[in-house]
C-alpha cells in the first residue's frame, strides 16, 4: 500500500493551460495562465468541474501564476467552489496581492480559505 | 444565357509581334475553355484590362511604349476589383530580371522560346489562383454580409437597453442627476438608474453584471424590471395597511432578495455585483447597500471625501450572506457617486489601473464644476488614460452622480 501512495504523489498531467497533481485524495490544481479573465475563464472552469464530477471531492488551486482575475475569473473560481460543496473541500494557495485585493473587493476573502503554501492547503483537506 | 458559358477565361495576349501572338493563340485555342483578346501594345494591353474583364494576361517583356514590367505595375496600381493574373513572358533570364519581374507584381515567368507543356501547366497553376481568388471573395461577401446582420441586431438591443436608462425628463426636488454609460461592445452588462419612490424619497442603484456584451445584458435587463419603481406593491416600495402611503423596503432586503432570486447555476456562472440606495430627498439623509460593487464615493462641497467601504458579498455567489444598509447623510452641494469597475481598472498602455484613488481626486478637485462638466472631464480623462490609439475601452463604464441641493 505505501508504495501505491508514492506512485499517486508523483503522478501529473498537463490539461491545456493547467497542471493537475493528485496528492492521495486531494488535487492541487495550478492555472498556467497569468490572466483568468474572459478568455480563460469558461475553460478553466468547466475542466476543473469536470474534475469534481468526476468524483474528486478535495481541491487545492494553486494560483502562483496568477497575476490578474476579473469578474468572469472569480465567477469560475465561486463556481468551482460550489461545484465541490463549499469551502470545506477548497483551499487556495499562493494568492498574490493583487488576486487578494479583488477578494476582498468583493468580500470573498472571508469566504474562501486562503493559505500561503501548498503544503499547507493540502494538509487542511487531509486532516 | 446561363453563367456557366461564362466559364472561359478571358486570357490577354500582349506581344508586338503578331506571328507571336497567333501562335500562343492558337495553342490556347487548341485546349479549349479560354477566350483569346490580343493586344499589340502595352497601352492597348491596359486600355482592355481596364475595361473588359481579363482574368489572365501573358505579356511579352520587352516592348515599345509600356514594357511588360511597366504595364503588369501599371494593371496592379489600378487596384481593379478582380485579381488578374500576370505572366511575364521573356528571352531575359538573369536572376535582377526575375526580381524585376517579381516586384513589378508578376505572378509567374515563361522564357522564349515557349514550351507548349510548360505553358500549359502555367496556365492551370494561374487558374488555381484565380479559382481561390474567386472562392475568398465569395467567402468575405458571406461573412460582411452575416457581420452587418450581427451588427444590426446588436444595436437594435443597445437602443433596447438605452431606454430602460433614466429618461432625460425625470424630475427630482433637490437633486440634480447625471450620468454617462458606455459600452463596450455595443451592449453592456451595466445598468443603472434613479427615480422617484414618494414625496420625500428617491431610490438608485448602480448594477454591473460579470462579462460584458451579450450575455450580461441580457441579465441587465429583467434586473432592470425587478428593480423597476413603477410597481406599487413591488420590491422596492409596498402600499401601507391605511392604503395611504408607501412602506420603502430597506437596501439590504432588496439585496437580499435579488440574492434569493438570482443565484449563479452550474450552467452558469453569471452573477452581479450591485448598490441600492434611498435617499430622503428632503433631509439628505439616505441608507445604501453595496454588493461587491466598487466603493460609492461621497464628495462635500468643503473637500470632505466619503467612501462606503461597507459591503457584502456579489449577488449570486452563496445563499444567505449578510448585508448590512449603510448610513450616510448629503449635505448642501454633496455629490453621491455610484460607478462600475470599468473605471477603476481601466488599464493604461502599461496595464497600469486607473484606480480608486485618481478618481477621488479627480471628481473632489472637480466638485465645483457643474456635474455635467465633471462627468465630461472624467470620460476625456479616461480615454487619455486608455491611450490614444485605442478610441474604445475594453470594458463596460458607467457612472450615476446624485447632487444634493
Amino acid at each position: 500500500m505505501e508504495n501505491m501512495t508514492i506512485l499517486l504523489n508523483v503522478e501529473s498531467k498537463k490539461l491545456e493551460n493547467m497542471t493537475i497533481k493528485h496528492q492521495d485524495a486531494v488535487a492541487i490544481v495550478e492555472p498556467q495562465r497569468k490572466r483568468i479573465d474572459a478568455s480563460f475563464a469558461i475553460k478553466f472552469r468547466e475542466d476543473v468541474i469536470a474534475l469534481v464530477e468526476q468524483g474528486q471531492k478535495k481541491l487545492v488551486l494553486n494560483l502562483s501564476n496568477v497575476e490578474f482575475v476579473d469578474s468572469s475569473g472569480l465567477g469560475a473560481v465561486v463556481s468551482i467552489m460550489k461545484a465541490i460543496g463549499g469551502n470545506q473541500n477548497l483551499t487556495l494557495c499562493h494568492v498574490k496581492d493583487s488576486v487578494l485585493a479583488v477578494f476582498k473587493l468583493t468580500r470573498m476573502d472571508k469566504i474562501f480559505i486562503i493559505l500561503p503554501s501548498e503544503e499547507e492547503a493540502v494538509a487542511r483537506l487531509q486532516h | 444565357m446561363s453563367s456557366k458559358l461564362e466559364k472561359e477565361l478571358h486570357i490577354l495576349v500582349v506581344d508586338d509581334s503578331t506571328s507571336y501572338r497567333r501562335l500562343l493563340a492558337r495553342h490556347l485555342q487548341k485546349w479549349g475553355g479560354y477566350k483569346i483578346i490580343e493586344a499589340e501594345d502595352g497601352t492597348q494591353a491596359l486600355d482592355i484590362i481596364l475595361n473588359q474583364n481579363i482574368s489572365m494576361v501573358i505579356s511579352d517583356w520587352e516592348m515599345p511604349g509600356l514594357n511588360g514590367p511597366e504595364l503588369c505595375q501599371a494593371m496592379r496600381n489600378a487596384a481593379l476589383d478582380h485579381y488578374v493574373y500576370f505572366i511575364l513572358v521573356t528571352s531575359r533570364g538573369s536572376t535582377e530580371d526575375l526580381i524585376l519581374g517579381m516586384e513589378s507584381g508578376a505572378d509567374d515567368f515563361l522564357t522564349k522560346p515557349i514550351d507548349q507543356q510548360e505553358l500549359r501547366v502555367r496556365l492551370r497553376a494561374g487558374e488555381r489562383i484565380l479559382k481561390l481568388e474567386e472562392q475568398l471573395e465569395e467567402k468575405n461577401q458571406s461573412l460582411n454580409d452575416a457581420y452587418k446582420l450581427i451588427e444590426a441586431d446588436l444595436k437594435a438591443a443597445a437602443d433596447m437597453q438605452q431606454s430602460l436608462l433614466p429618461q432625460s425628463n425625470i424630475y427630482i426636488e433637490n437633486v440634480d442627476c447625471k450620468w454617462f454609460f458606455q459600452p463596450s461592445l455595443f451592449v453592456s452588462g451595466d445598468m443603472h438608474s434613479y427615480f422617484k419612490l414618494d414625496e420625500d424619497h428617491m431610490g438608485f442603484y448602480s448594477v454591473d453584471v460579470s462579462g460584458h456584451g451579450v450575455k450580461p445584458a441580457m441579465l441587465s435587463v429583467p434586473l432592470s424590471r425587478f428593480l423597476s419603481h413603477g410597481s406599487n406593491n413591488g420590491l422596492l416600495k409596498k402600499v401601507d395597511s391605511t392604503g395611504t402611503s408607501y412602506i420603502i423596503t430597506p437596501p439590504s432586503v432588496v439585496v437580499s432578495e435579488l440574492n434569493a432570486q438570482f443565484q449563479m447555476t452550474r450552467q452558469d456562472s453569471t452573477y452581479f455585483t450591485i448598490v441600492y440606495g434611498v435617499l430622503n430627498i428632503r433631509t439628505g439623509i439616505g441608507q445604501m447597500t453595496r454588493a461587491g460593487h466598487p466603493n460609492p464615493i461621497i464628495v462635500h462641497q468643503d473637500g470632505q471625501i466619503e467612501v462606503i467601504a461597507e459591503g457584502g458579498l456579489p449577488v449570486g455567489f452563496i445563499e444567505n450572506p449578510d448585508y448590512t444598509n449603510s448610513q450616510f447623510q448629503l449635505l448642501t452641494g454633496s455629490r453621491l457617486y455610484l460607478y462600475t469597475d470599468g473605471i477603476t481598472e481601466c488599464e493604461d498602455k502599461d496595464e497600469q489601473l486607473f484606480g480608486e484613488d485618481r478618481l477621488l481626486n479627480l471628481l473632489c478637485e472637480r466638485r465645483s464644476m457643474s456635474l455635467t462638466h465633471a462627468l465630461d472631464a472624467l470620460q476625456t480623462d479616461l480615454l487619455a488614460w486608455r491611450g490614444s490609439k485605442k478610441t474604445a475601452f475594453n470594458d463596460d463604464i458607467s457612472m450615476l452622480a446624485i447632487g444634493f441641493n
